[in-house]
């Protein structure tokens, strides 16, 4: 990072830093995302264009080395029984395994741009534009079972919790039960929907909008009880409810807000904010207590959300941020980064 | 962190005018640049080792109560993806449909806060195909639109016309958008220095082409300039043409920044003044004058004066008097004036070196596309703030602009702000007087 852009009170900060930085990898590529492989110390490492690696998340070792994936990667998700690696890329969806195989769920030239998986690993649900690919696991592989070419306008995200996938576009949320798969029910909105998050208690479904908006339905839907959180200065582009189901957060420019759903929409209440103050939120983690973000400009910021909003603690990187994980065991925060370091805190 | 925006060249035309054979005609030129195109048609640009990214056009409105404020969600999405990557892209080329409207991807430009950062607009090439452009220009919209946003028009297929053919082409162009550049092609092959990185917001050369920009419009008809002695003068109206007329007073002093004060003050309310009455300086006046004639009365400290009239002064047959004595002006500067309102697409350039007051023009800018957007296709130009050492550069479309910090005025160079706005029912006037509200 830029010395000379940090104000001398963080540089301070960041000297008497109490978080060390365990190790550096270097994969020479855009690195899109980190995904700790649960109850193991792998993690997948995920560039945007052509390359994926398996490291060991405790010794910095590259397990595997995939090249040649695809011209771009644009979504990964992890199967939740065998720990592969299932991608969305620009030239189909791939599937990566743990020992190193590749294989096509599908081949074609195309932007698969959106992926989610269902918690059994039967359904993988992929976007191609305004097109839905349905991919279920029969005798161990996956077979294209279904193309729903019914939306009127690209699809720009996939989610899946307990036992429904939710899929955003303009003009709204749709919700398949994967009891079956062929029918919806739509969540309307008429606007451009960015992302969407869905509490784990399912009770509610937040999209951040291209119109600088969240915008919630209760679930199950109920007619005209969907709300909205204007006023935010920049378009929410990161969600994410806290396990507990308590918590909304986002992050808006140099901030991050924590909405308090704890006793029901949180109408006429304003979000707890921790204020991070050197370059634009670009990703954050939660595990119930400890909120860690990271700034496009290369900072780490620490926060216990329920004692203050100042941060806690705070570390620098020479590089800028692209995404943060945490390691499957919660004591380590990867970080990636734009020239392809990979960070180990 | 250093973030240099990627600039990004948007190519429109309509079908077969030549934008395909642009686009590889760029793409294989030696250049050494990273480019990805965005285009419509999947396949149709035939050149290896680029980046080419089919676009679904889809177009969104938004929210935001404008319903010229419509963006491409898809180019959203792309250009979202484009920033990550490790190698930065040199330079990003957008083809639009033959049909399309250039707004909606201009706009996308400025809605969104990430891809501002991102992305700069360098220009909009409208190609223009001069076989058969005489087929769409007076009923097409698009086509009429497509002119109206381009920084770079290219009248392709030159050699499919004569000369004539081509000069009145060139006129009608011309007479839409007065700011763009025009060049002819055969085949589309014109000297790619000129139209990619060009800063479509640097109207300097321009104004060398046309020697008519900014020529400034007044709300007033004649400035007189009088020598006052000291006591009490008459101002002798006969009746005119109107049942009064509107007349500014003030003692002379810097007649460039009078003439932009005078131009806020005849935006605004006047005072009435009936015959015999007192004359205020420094205010604007409405004079009645429905009597066959009629005298007013002011009050000077003597020295030199100048009197901004609504109307030329014959018309009332304006007279100074000091102890019956007519007092001969020291000069009267007749005002051309045109209050011609053109229905069809035109240009208004405004140009003047008075600093603007940051504040004052956010507000009226805004205002202004606010209530004129639909009708303002393009606005851009170069501003002088007080106090900045460095030129501001904006550009609109409709409802949306951008404004951005551009290289610091040089040491000999003259500061000024330069304005055009391209447009339907464009009001000179109104425009001018707006931004003469905004000085410091």
């Amino acid at each position: 990072m830029n010395e000379t852009n940090i104000d001398d009170a963080l540089k301070q900060m960041i000297n008497h830093s109490q978080v060390d930085i365990k190790w550096v990898l270097n994969l020479d590529c855009f690195i899109l995302n980190i995904i700790a492989i649960p109850s193991s110390k792998l993690i997948w490492v995920v560039g945007s264009e052509e390359k994926v690696f398996l490291v060991d998340g405790e010794t910095a070792t590259v397990i595997e080395h995939f090249n040649d994936v695809a011209e771009i990667i644009f979504s990964a998700v992890i199967h939740p029984k065998t720990f592969d690696l299932v991608l969305s890329t620009s030239n189909g969806v791939r599937l990566l395994t743990i020992e190193g195989e590749m294989t096509s769920l599908v081949e074609e030239n195309a932007w698969f741009e959106h992926l989610a998986i269902s918690s059994n690993g039967q359904f993988i649900l992929a976007s191609k534009g305004k097109s839905l690919y349905t991919f279920e696991q029969r005798l161990g592989d996956f077979e294209l079972i279904e193309k729903d070419t019914s939306f009127t306008s690209t699809i720009s995200d996939i989610i899946f919790n307990v036992d429904s996938f939710l899929i955003s576009n303009y003009g709204g949320v749709r919700e398949y039960h994967i009891s079956n798969l062929k029918e919806y029910t739509l969540f309307e909105w008429k606007t451009s929907l960015l992302k969407i998050s869905w509490s784990p208690d399912k009770k509610y479904i937040g999209a951040g909008t291209q119109e600088n908006a969240i915008h919630f339905w209760p679930y199950p839907l109920q007619k005209e009880k969907d709300f909205q959180m204007g006023g935010y200065r920049s378009k929410v582009n990161k969600l994410l409810w806290s396990e507990d189901s308590k918590h909304f957060i986002v992050n808006e420019l140099e901030d991050i807000h924590i909405w308090d759903f704890s006793d029901g929409p949180p109408f006429g209440k304003s979000p707890k904010i921790m204020t991070c103050g050197f370059g634009k939120v670009i990703d954050f983690i939660f595990d119930g207590n400890l909120l860690v973000a990271a700034s496009d400009e290369g900072v780490i910021f620490y926060f216990l959300p329920e004692q203050s909003g100042q941060f806690i603690n705070v570390q620098a990187i020479d590089a800028e941020i692209t995404c943060l994980s945490a390691s499957s065991n919660r004591q380590h925060v990867f970080v990636g980064s734009k020239t392809g370091d990979v960070y180990c805190m | 962190m250093t973030n240099q925006r990627i600039p990004v060249t948007i190519l429109t035309g309509f079908l077969g005018a030549g934008k395909t054979t642009l686009l590889n005609r760029i793409l294989s030129e030696n250049h050494g640049k990273k480019i990805a195109v965005i285009e419509n048609e999947f396949g149709e640009v035939g050149v290896d080792n680029e980046l080419v990214i089919d676009a679904d056009e889809e177009i969104f409105e938004m929210n935001n109560g404008c319903i010229c404020c419509t963006v491409r969600g898809d180019l959203i999405r792309i250009l979202t993806r484009l920033t990550k990557r490790k190698d930065k892209l040199d330079m990003i080329l957008v083809e639009t449909t033959g049909m399309a409207n250039p707004a909606p991807v201009a706009q996308t430009f400025w809605v969104d806060n990430d891809l501002q950062e991102q992305f700069s607009l360098d220009a909009i090439i409208t190609m223009v195909d001069a076989k058969h452009v005489h087929l769409h220009i007076n009923d097409s919209d698009e086509c009429k639109e497509q002119i109206a946003f381009a920084d770079i028009a290219i009248l392709n297929k030159s050699d499919l016309v004569s000369s004539g053919e081509l000069e009145q082409i060139e006129a009608t162009v011309r007479s839409m958008n007065a700011m763009c550049e025009i060049y002819t092609a055969e085949n589309a092959a014109v000297d790619l220095n000129k139209l990619l990185n060009v800063n479509a917001f640097d109207l300097d050369k321009k104004i060398e082409l046309n020697p008519k920009f900014g020529e400034e419009e007044f709300p007033f008809e004649a400035i007189v300039k009088y020598q006052l002695p000291k006591g009490k003068v008459e101002l002798s109206l006969d009746e005119g043409p109107d049942p009064s007329i509107d007349v500014l007073i003030s003692p002379l002093k810097d007649i460039q920044d009078q003439k932009n004060q005078a131009t806020v003050a005849f935006s605004g309310e006047a005072i009435d003044i009936k015959a015999n009455g007192e004359l205020i300086l420094d205010k604007l006046l409405q004079c009645d004058t429905t009597a066959s004639h009629q005298s007013f009365y002011l009050d000077t400290l003597g020295g030199d004066y100048v009197f901004f009239t609504q109307h030329g002064p014959d018309e009332f047959n304006m007279q100074v008097i000091v102890n019956d004595q007519i007092i001969e002006p020291l000069e009267i500067i007749e005002i051309e004036h045109s209050h011609s309102h053109d229905d069809e697409v035109s240009s208004v350039g405004i140009e003047f070196t008075s600093p603007l007051n940051i504040e004052k023009f956010q507000t009226w800018i805004s205002g202004l596309l606010q209530i004129h957007g639909p009708d303002i296709f393009r606005c851009k130009g170069i501003l002088n703030f007080l106090g900045m050492d460095n030129r501001v550069v904006f550009q609109g479309v409709h409802m949306l602009f951008d404004a951005q910090p551009d290289r610091p005025w040089k040491n000999d160079e003259e500061k000024r702000n330069q304005l055009i706005f391209i447009g339907r029912n464009l009001d000179r006037n109104m425009l001018n007087t707006g931004i003469k509200s905004c000085l410091a």
